[in-house]
């Protein structure tokens, strides 16, 4: 098992942003953790890498995952190099040893050409496969990654996924990827993990086996998870928008079904 | 930047424009002293100020006064340096210091550094010390409040990868904290060099019992109601503070701004 958590909660004064929630990750496998916004996905992550303590329960990682934010979060006076270089630089490996894991770090994104040039020299894409460059270069077992493309346009978010499963087939890491966007989670995981509104629960725990790659539109099998997640989601959104509204929320109008599919996939 | 709200055509021509203000602003005094609408012991004209400054610098006080000054304001300004950049630290990282110290600091931001003379000459006597006091006053207070403010705005993401890739405790500092925040740094370090410099020249002007530095020149020469010395003497201090901040903070401040990218922010 690459990861164990038992029975995790985490609570911020009186709000309760995770309940109760009891997962194991096997080695290599690609998770999604998808669910509304505020339901504790990105809490979990974070508790997953050691940044935020969990109230109480266990998390159980082998070794210091790699993390990915949704922003590079590069340091702008360090080169790309240098910048990859640096978890290394910080455990103490020499030199030569760890620009050769900082390059061999950069092949994998297709950097190298940028490896001298500044962070602010490169497009938020650029800077983003940077910081997954970062991410792996001691090579940890877990790579987590906390809504890493959200940033992103369109056009280059595509061509991201598309790079992390390459990366991801060729190193085998297990990763445990935040998204609130199904079409990602669909297109990536092996597996997706719903989360309910606060307190986030685990609502619901697929496994996707359709081949890659995939075309979440098209594949039949796909689209009928699709529809299942979707139909799961959209109640715990409305939980939400209730919640947030001011006592007089209508629900969202049920007839109406393209605008619905987007509120849902987009959430 | 207010050259944009000019045609682009007149961008390219600014700095000429700005040697013609200044030679006639030049003429201008000139004329007026040649007039003689006001006697020249109260307007001198360029050649009575330039043949000052000449006799001084043959006569060999302009110089060592130059480079007393140079000598105060530089310890001054290295001792604040340390302390500001030390306390800066401390006030970003320490709620507690913020929420006291930080406060009171920013309350005596607005007192000018000349005020403590009076303290600093029953605390240190009329010597040297009381000088350098009012100078290290006078630039403390910028450099710990760039530092503090230079920490306070860092991302937090930003310290989250730091911690997350290893850097902690004294590398965290070392590492990622100072080179971080060094173009607020270095804008605190400009202001604080402003500071200590007319820290400086307010404490060579009221002090009696310094008998060299520019700031002594300056009174003399009211002193001996020379205004050719006078404004000689102005013109020498202005010089070296305008100096030290070109030739020094502004090229470092574009290498950085340049690095970190934030250049035209």
């Amino acid at each position: 098992m690459a990861i164990r958590i038992d029975r995790v909660t985490r609570a911020f004064g009186e709000t309760v942003a995770l309940s109760e929630i009891s997962l194991t990750i096997p080695d290599g496998q690609f998770v999604s953790l998808v669910g509304p916004s505020g339901c504790g996905k990105s809490t979990l992550l974070a508790i997953i890498a050691g940044l935020d303590p969990a109230t109480t329960g266990r998390v159980e990682v082998g070794s210091t995952p790699g993390v990915v934010f949704q922003e590079p979060a590069l340091f702008p006076w360090r080169n790309i190099r240098d910048n990859v270089a640096f978890g290394p630089e910080m455990q103490g490996v020499k030199k030569a040893e760890r620009y050769s894991r900082a390059d061999a770090a950069l092949r994998m994104v297709h950097l190298t050409r940028f490896a001298h040039a500044f962070p602010h020299q490169l497009s938020g894409g650029m800077r983003q496969r940077a910081a997954i460059a970062r991410a792996l270069v001691s090579d940890p077992a877990v790579l987590l990654m906390d809504e890493p493309f959200a940033a992103l346009d369109a056009q280059t978010r595509t061509l991201l996924q598309a790079e992390l499963l390459t990366v991801w087939e060729r190193t085998r890491k297990t990763v445990v990827f935040v998204t609130h966007a199904l079409d990602e989670a669909l297109y990536l995981s092996d597996r997706i993990i719903l989360m309910s509104a606060r307190p986030g629960r685990v609502l619901a725990d697929l496994t996707v086996d359709a081949p890659r790659p995939r075309d979440p539109q098209a594949d039949p099998a796909l689209a009928s998870l699709r529809a299942h997640l979707l139909a799961l989601l959209s109640a715990e959104v409305e939980a939400l928008a209730r919640a947030e509204h001011d006592g007089d929320w209508q629900g969202l109008a049920r007839p109406a079904p393209p605008a619905t599919a987007n509120i849902g996939a987009e959430i | 930047m207010s050259s944009s709200t000019l045609r682009p055509t007149l961008d390219r021509s600014i700095p000429l424009l700005r040697i013609g203000f200044y030679l006639l602003l030049f003429a201008l005094w000139w004329g007026l002293a040649a007039w003689g609408v006001w006697p020249p012991y109260l307007l001198p004209s360029p050649p009575e100020v330039g043949g000052f400054l000449l006799d001084s610098l043959k006569d060999g006080t302009l110089l060592p006064a130059v480079l007393t000054s140079l000598v105060r304001v530089g310890t001054g300004y290295l001792i604040s340096l340390v302390i500001g950049t030390g306390l800066g630290l401390l006030l970003a990282r320490v709620r507690l210091l913020d929420e006291t110290v930080g406060t009171t600091i920013i309350g005596l931001q607005s007192l000018p550094s000349i005020c403590w003379f009076p303290l600093a000459l029953l605390w240190f006597g009329l010597n040297e010390n009381a000088v350098l006091f009012v100078v290290v006053m006078g630039a403390l207070f910028a450099v710990t409040l760039a530092v503090r403010a230079g920490v306070r705005n860092l991302p937090p993401l930003t310290l989250r990868a730091a911690r997350m890739l290893g850097a902690t405790g004294f590398r965290l500092w070392w590492y990622v904290l100072l080179p971080a925040i060094l173009p607020a740094y270095l804008a605190g370090m400009r202001q604080g060099w402003a500071f200590a410099w007319r820290s400086l020249m307010s404490a060579e002007l009221l002090s009696q019992s310094l008998r060299t530095g520019v700031g002594h020149l300056l009174t003399t020469g009211r002193d001996l109601n020379d205004m050719a010395m006078v404004l000689g003497m102005i013109g020498v201090i202005l010089a070296i503070g305008l100096l030290v901040e070109r030739a020094v903070f502004f090229p470092l401040e574009r290498i950085v701004a340049r690095r970190w990218g934030t250049e035209g922010a």
